[in-house]
C-alpha cells in the first residue's frame, strides 16, 4: 500500500499544559498499516525541519520505502487543535494556511511512483493536489482511494478510484451524503465512501449501499482517525466485502482514538481483528447525517438574559455541528417577566414551552445552576417517558432526583455528544 | 516564562495520566488505554432474565466474586461468578467496547449491591488486571 499525503505537526489543546505535539497528516495512516502489519510506503510532503523526525518515526513503523516528495513552504504545516475529541466543532487552525505552498520534486515523484502498487491511498489538499494528480500514475494501480474535502472536479484525475470525505456542515452544505455520493459516483469513482463521525459510515458502490455503526467508547482524541479508517478499509475490503470491511474499519478507528500510545492502540487492532464484533453489535451507532436535523432536542436551562450562557452556546454548537437541531425554547417562545406581563402571556408561553417538551424526542438539561424551571423540565419530561439526559460539567447534581430520573448524567462534552448520539441512534 | 512541556514531538502528551479519559479509576500507560480502567459501581442489565437467577431462584448476595466473562451473551458483555461460571447479568450497552480489551485483560471483581425492591438490581465493582 501506498499512501501520499503532507505531514502536519498537530498541536492539541494549545491553550492546556496538558496538550501535545504529535506528527499527523499522513503519518495517521501510516500508524494504522503499522498496526495492521501490512507493507505500506509513503511518499510524504512536509518542511524541511520534521523530515529527519519523520524518516525516523516511519523507521520505527516498519515503513518498508519513504521519499519526501515535497517541500512546504510559506508554512510550519502546524495544525492547532483546540478540541481534540470532536464534542464540537475540532476548531482546527492550519497555521499560515493562506501562504502555504508545496514544491515537489519531480525527480523523487518519478522515483516513487515508478512502481507498481496495488494500493494507493492520497490524501490531497490544494497546495499538494495539481503536483500529486500529474505524478501519480493512477492508470498503473489497482486500486486508488482519494480522501479529500476538495470539490470532486478538483480530483477528477482520481476518478475511477474510490472517493472518500467526511461529512460537515462545510462538505453538505450543498447536498447530504447520498446526493454527495450520488455526484461522485456520476463523476466517475467506481465508489464513494461518506464518513459520519459518530454516527458511522456509508458506501456506495454501483446500486448498493453498505453502512457502519460507530463503536461506542472513550475517546481520547478524533485527530486522523478518519484516516485510519481508510487503511483499515482499504486493507480489508478485497478479504471482507464492502460491509464487513466498513464494519471492521469503523471498530479499528475507534481503536486510533481510544489511545494516542501507539503500543496500546496495536495492542487493540490485534483484539479486534482476532474478534470482530458483528454488524448491527449493540455497541455501535448508527445515525445517518441526514436523519439527525429532524430529531426534536430540547435544551432544558435557565437561558435567560441575566445568565452567563455560554456553556448553553458550546452545547448548542457542538450539537449543530454534528446537524442536529436543538431548540431552545426561549429563542422560539421569548422569554416572560412574571412581574411585568400578563397572565394570559405568561399561560400562552407556559403552553408553547410545554407543547416543545412533549413534542421533543430527546431532552438535554444543562445544570448551569439550579434553576427551578430546568429541573422541572427534567422531571416532566422523564415522567412523560422521554429520553432524557442532565449535563452536569459543574458536578452540582446530587440530588437523587437530578442525579436518577434522568437517563444519562454526563459531565463533559465529549460524554454529552456520545450520550445524545446513543439516544438518537435508538429512537 | 515558564514551559507548557510542549518541547517535543511525541506520541505522549506531556501529563499522560490527565489525558485518560473518565470512565473510572484510570491509571495506566502514557497516551490513554480504554481498558486500563477499574468500575466502581455498574449496574447490570438483564438481571432478571440470568441463568444465576434461573438456577438458585434469587440473586447473588454481596461479595460474590465475579469476572467478566470471554463469551458473549448475544452481542452483550456476560459477567459471571467467579465459583460457578453463572451469568448474572450483562454490562450495560456503553461497555460493549471492553470486547476489544478481554483478550489482553482480566476484569474481576464482586457485587456490591443487590436490590429485589421493585426490580431485580445487582451492581457490581470490577477491577482492571492484565492477562
Amino acid at each position: 500500500m501506498l499512501l501520499v499525503g503532507q505531514v502536519l505537526v498537530d498541536v492539541s489543546r494549545p491553550l492546556d499544559p496538558d496538550g501535545g505535539l504529535r506528527l499527523g497528516g499522513v503519518v495517521h495512516a501510516a500508524r494504522m498499516a503499522w498496526a495492521l502489519g501490512i507493507e505500506f510506503s509513503v511518499a510524504y510532503i512536509a518542511p524541511s525541519y520534521i523530515v529527519e523526525l519523520t524518516d525516523r518515526y516511519l523507521d520505527g513503523l516498519g515503513c518498508s520505502r519513504y521519499w519526501h516528495l515535497g517541500e512546504v513552504v510559506g508554512s510550519p504545516n502546524v495544525i492547532l487543535i483546540p478540541e481534540p475529541t470532536e464534542a464540537g466543532a475540532q476548531g482546527y487552525d492550519l497555521l499560515l494556511d493562506n501562504d502555504r505552498r508545496v514544491v515537489v520534486d519531480k525527480d523523487v515523484a518519478v522515483e516513487a511512483f515508478r512502481s507498481e502498487w496495488s494500493v494507493a491511498l492520497v490524501f490531497p489538499d490544494r497546495t499538494d493536489v495539481e503536483a500529486i494528480s500529474t505524478h501519480l500514475p493512477t492508470g498503473r494501480i489497482e486500486d486508488v482511494y482519494v480522501d479529500s474535502a476538495l470539490s470532486l472536479d478538483q480530483i477528477d484525475r482520481f476518478s475511477g478510484g474510490t472517493f472518500i470525505t467526511s461529512a460537515s456542515q462545510d462538505r453538505c452544505a450543498n447536498g447530504d451524503p447520498p446526493s454527495i455520493a450520488s455526484a461522485a459516483l456520476s463523476a466517475g469513482f467506481t465508489a464513494a465512501i461518506v464518513k459520519e463521525n459518530r454516527g458511522g459510515t456509508r458506501l456506495w458502490r454501483g446500486g448498493s449501499i453498505a453502512q457502519a455503526g460507530a463503536t461506542l467508547g472513550p475517546v481520547v482524541h478524533s485527530v486522523g482517525v478518519g484516516d485510519a479508517f481508510d487503511v483499515a478499509f482499504a486493507a480489508k475490503v478485497e478479504a471482507l466485502g464492502d460491509q464487513r470491511a466498513l464494519n471492521v474499519a469503523s471498530q479499528l478507528a475507534w481503536a486510533y482514538a481510544s489511545t494516542t500510545n501507539p503500543t496500546t492502540f496495536q495492542r487493540l487492532v490485534t483484539s479486534i481483528l482476532a474478534n470482530p464484533a458483528e454488524d448491527n453489535d449493540s455497541g455501535q451507532v448508527t445515525l445517518s447525517w441526514e436523519d439527525r436535523s429532524a430529531i426534536e432536542i430540547y435544551l432544558a436551562a435557565p437561558d435567560f438574559d441575566w445568565v452567563d450562557t455560554s456553556l448553553l452556546d458550546t452545547v448548542e454548537q457542538a450539537l449543530r455541528y454534528h446537524n442536529f437541531s436543538p431548540t431552545r425554547p426561549i429563542r422560539v417562545n421569548g422569554q416572560v417577566d412574571p412581574r411585568r406581563d400578563s397572565a394570559a402571556h405568561l399561560r400562552t408561553t407556559f403552553a408553547a414551552d410545554m407543547e416543545l417538551v412533549e413534542r421533543c424526542d430527546i431532552l438535554i438539561a444543562v445544570l448551569l445552576h439550579d434553576d427551578p424551571g430546568t429541573i422541572a423540565e427534567l422531571g416532566w419530561a422523564a415522567a412523560r417517558g422521554k429520553r432524557v439526559v442532565l449535563y452536569d460539567p459543574m458536578h452540582r447534581a446530587e440530588n437523587l432526583m437530578l442525579t436518577h430520573l434522568p437517563d444519562d448524567v454526563v459531565r463533559t462534552a465529549n460524554e454529552l455528544t456520545a450520550a445524545v448520539y446513543r439516544h438518537a441512534s435508538a429512537l | 516564562m515558564g514551559s507548557s512541556g510542549r518541547d517535543r514531538i511525541s506520541d505522549y502528551p506531556p501529563n499522560a495520566r490527565d489525558a485518560l479519559p473518565a470512565a473510572g479509576s484510570a491509571d495506566g500507560p502514557a497516551g490513554g488505554d480504554p481498558c486500563a480502567v477499574d468500575f466502581d459501581e455498574v449496574e447490570l442489565e438483564d438481571v432478571a432474565n440470568s441463568e444465576y437467577l434461573a438456577v438458585h431462584g434469587s440473586l447473588p448476595p454481596r461479595g460474590t466474586e465475579v469476572e467478566l466473562s470471554g463469551d458473549l451473551h448475544g452481542s452483550r458483555l456476560a459477567i459471571v461468578t467467579v465459583a460457578g461460571g453463572e451469568r448474572i447479568g450483562v454490562l450495560p450497552v456503553r461497555l460493549n467496547y471492553l470486547r476489544a480489551c478481554v483478550e489482553h485483560n482480566h476484569y474481576v471483581g464482586n457485587v456490591t449491591t443487590v436490590s429485589t425492591s421493585q426490580l431485580s438490581a445487582v451492581w457490581v465493582h470490577l477491577r482492571q488486571e492484565q492477562r
